[in-house]
């Protein structure tokens, strides 16, 4: 009836492996030294059949959503499983060679041996805070080419038959600026695996291989069908959105991104033809973390309990025209693919808003990653810091609510440093950190606001980066709603030397007393503002969410 | 409200704080009054989220001290229970109808956490980590539309509850499976108080799933008990996992109306060969509140190196606190020999953004805190840095008055092992004659043999066959698993 051979193992199983992957995760985060890994969770695991099918994955933010896939297709590309013995594990992060989405995202590949075979790969993704190339971090907006983003790896062998090459984590670790941060942090990559490893191998000895291996397929035909009756259930149609990035990161016009959905029975196409040639600077976005982009759009809008897994991503056609920022050609940057992700989220929100419910549209967000990079001496005493933060902005409305306010979207979630921490350590002084009043795009729901945080310079001699978006144009209001406020970016606000700074401003140097001021972007409004409820707007004027000019003009 | 570093979180819990505050301010008003009205001359305490106990004046002014802490009674009558019956280690399990709450006891002491998200909010306040899902006995089973049998996250919660109970729902729940399973009485519940009706239940698994999928209504409610010990075992894998620890080193403490059911099948899934259930499962969070202490946290939050320089600083901060304790302490008539103060500093190694916890023993010495941070830190992420310099960022002290527990009594207990009936059961491999005991009539000492199922009025024990139970001193059922 089902089609399914037996739906409760399925489900059984399903439980199974997703605790498999949580334990992977836990060891990896529990174990790991980096900030990175272990507090922002900027990691992910996943299993994978001895095919190179996604079954089931653990991830910590959306941007990873798939992303292994390409690991382990390029492990499969590069080496037959025959010629894999039981302890090889693999290491790779190269978005050219080795499917991966940028250099920092080191992937490791270990296959599960059961019974004399490989019948499974367990896989993790972590990002390392540093992997070499000019600047700290890794991450450029102005990089022309992979060749100035770090340490390259195609595929390798770092671990041969339970021995790990000591001389090649040696190798890796040293081309970054923290060797022994990269060195135990792949080492206990390679160990996450490892315990997956186990834990599955317990799984096919408690079930048996037969019954593994059917419900792994029942699973994903299982996953494939419900999203295939999501599709169904839309009505045959074809829309386009074009979201646009500022500049391609080294400056000129605004760059578009244009999506175009096509529903037809049970499949689903997305078309990025009309997108931008390739960028200049670091914001292309190679295969993997496009997919990732894709997947997290259609499991959002269509079904947010979908399982992430191979029968989803295969039901789901994208098409990206070669040289493209979307499909860029080695050797092309793509370091800061993270805000271009978000805009072609816009893109897709735009366009599936077009075919689905009204009920699940809603206007765009800031749909940008500011990232703000200072680093200079330390407060007090000695040695310098480093301190990067990616700050959130405005929520697109909906049709039954307004956006939420100062809130990271889409592919990426990390928390703020407290502004007492910051503080104590570094110097530097957190003037204000505030909502931005009237950014919020007008409509009957009102966007959220965006975040205005000014840094001050208590000492000489700060350096200061920037990779922002939206500095030029709003993010866009929908059915009849006005668009969010811009973004901006202010050296010394309110003093008589006061000036505007580009979005992708690269280390300026401040003196003490001087100050960086960014306000993010605000949400795009729904609706026609004239129908707001009255008591919403009188609310918005008494907290300062909007000023009254602002209020009157609507 | 909250004299700690983090500006947010602060924020946040104080936000909080002052919003429940009328609310609370107007139950307790009500509360005391009726229990004025009722004569009642004793001071009343109330649970703490920490699992202490405190006075209604403290709740008035702390309300937010409240959220969640329910639950953590549970948690402190099951460490105290476990404590009592040499299993110190435990990771708790109480499934109710609507959602299961799992914690984990090592070494007789609850796991903490700092803070949590309340209803989305940030709310940081000391409290015993629970983690709730959404599986219990009213979770409804049914059959999405891609052809896979699914059990909650929606529930059918008390109104309309299970089909079997006759309130007019349609969709088959956990206990419907149980019920059509025999595993629960498929007469009457609660100690022959409440009437179930068995072919209810039946025609709706067969209606809503058992025809549509193609498969007899027996393997759709043992794939429905299947499906729900899978999610619950998940929960209980990932509590001790985030830990750092080992599930098979710890006893399943199984209590909530439908814990006891599931236990054995949980503790098989996840590889855990013992169990426990107390007496008296069904209320054992409203009994865990007899076995908690009044406790008040306080804490001073400086950010500074721990060295010689500073240490008298940290010494001076414990000396503040305790002398706040001390007041708080005389507020709550706590006599000076019923007084314990506990001591905690959160650390981490220098360029570190996250604290860990770390308990002293005794004095506040500078080498002996060292030590104890080096091995709080690999318990916490599996490593430590020796010769990195640590940084102490809050000191926390729990000023505790301990209460006079009330002793376990019994009923006079027969000796004779007599099952008040026989019935068909129905277990993974299908329907055996298994005998039904009465809880009350198992003595102490007396072991019993799987299948079996004990009914008790507030909840009923699954004794799978191959499995076998001992009655402890207690009256606690300690149970070996087969796995």
């Amino acid at each position: 009836m089902t089609g399914l051979a037996d739906p409760n193992a399925m489900e059984v199983f399903s439980s199974r492996l997703l605790s498999i992957t949580e334990d992977m995760g836990n060891a990896l985060i529990r174990s790991s030294f980096s900030t990175n890994i272990k507090e922002r969770k900027d990691c992910s695991v996943a299993l994978f059949d001895a095919g190179g099918r996604l079954i089931a994955q653990a991830s910590h933010i959306p941007l990873h959503l798939g992303s292994l896939l390409g690991s382990v297709t390029a492990v499969l590309a590069r080496h037959r499983i025959t010629d894999m013995q039981d302890g090889d594990a693999f290491v790779l992060n190269d978005p050219y060679l080795a499917g991966g989405t940028h250099m920092p995202d080191i992937s490791i590949v270990t296959p599960v041996f059961i019974d004399g075979a490989v019948c499974a790969f367990a896989a993790n993704v972590g990002h390392h805070s540093d992997v070499g190339g000019p600047v700290p971090g890794s991450i450029s907006g102005q990089a022309r080419s992979v060749f100035e983003e770090g340490l390259r790896l195609p595929v390798i062998r770092l671990v041969r038959g339970g021995e790990l090459d000591e001389d090649l984590l040696a190798l890796i670790a040293h081309n970054s600026r923290d060797p022994d941060e990269r060195s135990l942090d792949l080492k206990v990559q390679v160990a996450s695996n490892a315990r997956g490893v186990t834990l599955l191998r317990e799984l096919a000895g408690r079930i048996g291989l037969k019954a593994m291996t059917e419900a792994v397929d029942d699973l994903l035909a299982y996953t494939a069908r419900r999203l295939r009756n999501r599709m169904r259930e839309m009505a045959d149609g074809e829309a386009s959105f074009t979201a646009y990035l500022d500049d391609d990161g080294i400056g000129g016009d605004p760059v578009p991104i244009r999506s175009t959905v096509i529903v037809h029975g049970e499949t689903l196409t997305v078309d990025f033809s009309g997108t931008a040639p390739e960028a200049r600077g670091a914001f292309n976005v190679p295969e993997s973390a496009l997919r990732a982009t894709v997947y997290y759009a259609v499991k959002t809008l269509l079904d947010p309990e979908l399982l992430p897994n191979s029968g989803m991503f295969d039901c789901i056609d994208i098409r990206a025209p070669a040289g493209t920022l979307v499909s860029p050609r080695f050797p092309a940057a793509v370091g800061a693919r993270s805000i271009t992700c978000n805009k072609i989220a816009r893109a897709l929100f735009g366009a599936f808003a077009q075919l689905l419910p009204a009920d699940r549209a809603m206007a765009s967000s800031h749909d940008s990653v500011p990232a703000i990079i200072f680093s200079g001496p330390r407060r007090i005493g000695d040695g310098s810091f480093v301190y990067l933060e990616t700050l959130g902005g405005g929520m697109g409305a909906r049709s039954d609510a307004d956006g939420m306010e100062a809130i990271h979207v889409h592919l990426t979630n990390t928390s703020n440093l407290p502004a007492e921490a910051l503080e104590n350590e570094y110097a530097l002084l957190v003037d204000e950190y505030a909502l931005v009043p009237g950014s919020g795009g007008a409509g009957r729901h009102r966007g959220g606001l965006g975040i205005a945080r000014q840094i001050r310079a208590v000492r000489d001699g700060i350096v200061f980066s920037v990779r922002s978006d939206g500095h030029v144009l709003g993010s866009p209001g929908l059915a009849g709603g006005a668009p969010g406020g811009t973004a901006r970016l202010l050296r010394n606000s309110g003093r008589p030397d006061q000036e505007e700074l580009s979005s992708k401003t690269a280390s300026i140097v401040l003196a003490a007393g001087e100050t960086v001021r960014i306000e993010t972007g605000g949400g795009g409004g729904f609706g026609d503002p004239a129908e707001r409820d009255p008591a919403a707007r009188k609310a918005d004027l008494r907290s300062g969410k909007t000023c009254q000019v602002l209020t009157e003009k609507t | 409200m909250l004299p700690e570093f983090r500006e947010f979180e602060r924020f946040s819990t104080t936000a909080i704080n002052a919003y429940i505050g009328p609310r609370m301010e107007r139950y307790l008003d009500r509360f005391l009054g009726r229990l004025a009205g009722l004569g009642l001359t004793v001071q009343p305490y109330t649970i703490h989220s920490n699992g202490g106990l405190m006075s209604a004046e403290s709740v008035r002014s702390f309300p937010v001290r409240c959220c969640l802490s329910g639950p953590a009674a549970g948690v402190v009558g099951a460490a105290a229970t476990g404590r009592d019956a040499g299993r110190p280690d435990l990771i708790t399990f109480d499934a109710g109808g609507t959602s299961t709450d799992v914690s984990l006891v090592a070494g007789g002491t609850p796991a903490f956490a700092s803070s949590r998200s309340i209803a989305d909010y940030p709310v940081r306040s000391p409290m015993i980590d629970v983690q709730v899902i959404g599986a219990g006995g009213g979770s409804i089973a049914w059959l999405d539309d891609a052809g896979a049998l699914k059990v909650g996250p929606r529930s059918a919660g008390a109104d309309p509850g299970p089909v079997a109970y006759g309130k007019g729902a349609t969709q088959p729940t956990l206990t419907d499976a149980n019920i059509m399973l025999h595993r629960l009485d498929p007469v009457s519940l609660l100690g022959g108080g409440m009437p179930v009706d068995e072919a209810a239940s039946r025609r709706a698994i067969a209606d809503t799933i058992a025809l549509p999928m193609g498969l007899s209504v027996e393997q759709v409610a043992l794939g429905i008990v299947r499906i729900a010990v899978a999610n619950m075992s998940r929960a209980i894998r990932a509590v001790s996992t985030e830990r750092g620890y080992d599930v098979r080193d710890f006893a399943l403490f199984a209590y909530g109306g439908a814990g006891p059911l599931h236990a054995a099948a949980v503790a098989i899934e996840c590889n855990m060969n013992r169990v426990l259930v107390p007496v008296e499962p069904g209320t054992m969070c409203a009994r865990g509140i007899l076995l908690s202490d009044v406790s008040l946290d306080l804490v001073r939050s400086e950010i500074m190196a721990a060295d010689e320089a500073h240490w008298p600083r940290i010494v001076a901060h414990f000396a503040a606190m305790q002398a706040d304790g001390e007041r708080w302490l005389d507020g709550e008539r706590v006599p000076a020999d019923r007084r314990r103060f506990d001591r905690v500093i959160d650390a981490r190694y220098q360029g570190q953004n996250h604290e860990v916890q770390v308990r002293l023993a005794g004095d506040v010495q500078l080498d002996s805190f060292a030590e104890a941070f080096a091995a709080a830190h690999r318990q916490e992420y599996g490593y430590d840095i020796p010769g990195r310099g640590i940084e102490v960022v809050s000191c926390r002290l729990k000023a505790v008055g301990l209460i006079d527990r009330p002793k376990a009594h019994f009923a006079e207990l027969n000796n004779a092992l007599r099952a008040r009936t026989v019935r068909q059961v129905c277990f993974d491999d299908g329907w055996v004659e298994t005998p039904i005991y009465d809880r009350a009539s198992l003595a102490i000492g007396i072991r019993l043999s799987g299948p079996a199922v004990i009914d008790e009025m507030s909840a009923t024990t699954l004794l799978p066959p191959g499995c076998s139970v001992i009655v402890d001193a207690a009256g606690n059922l300690l149970m070996d698993v087969a796995i």
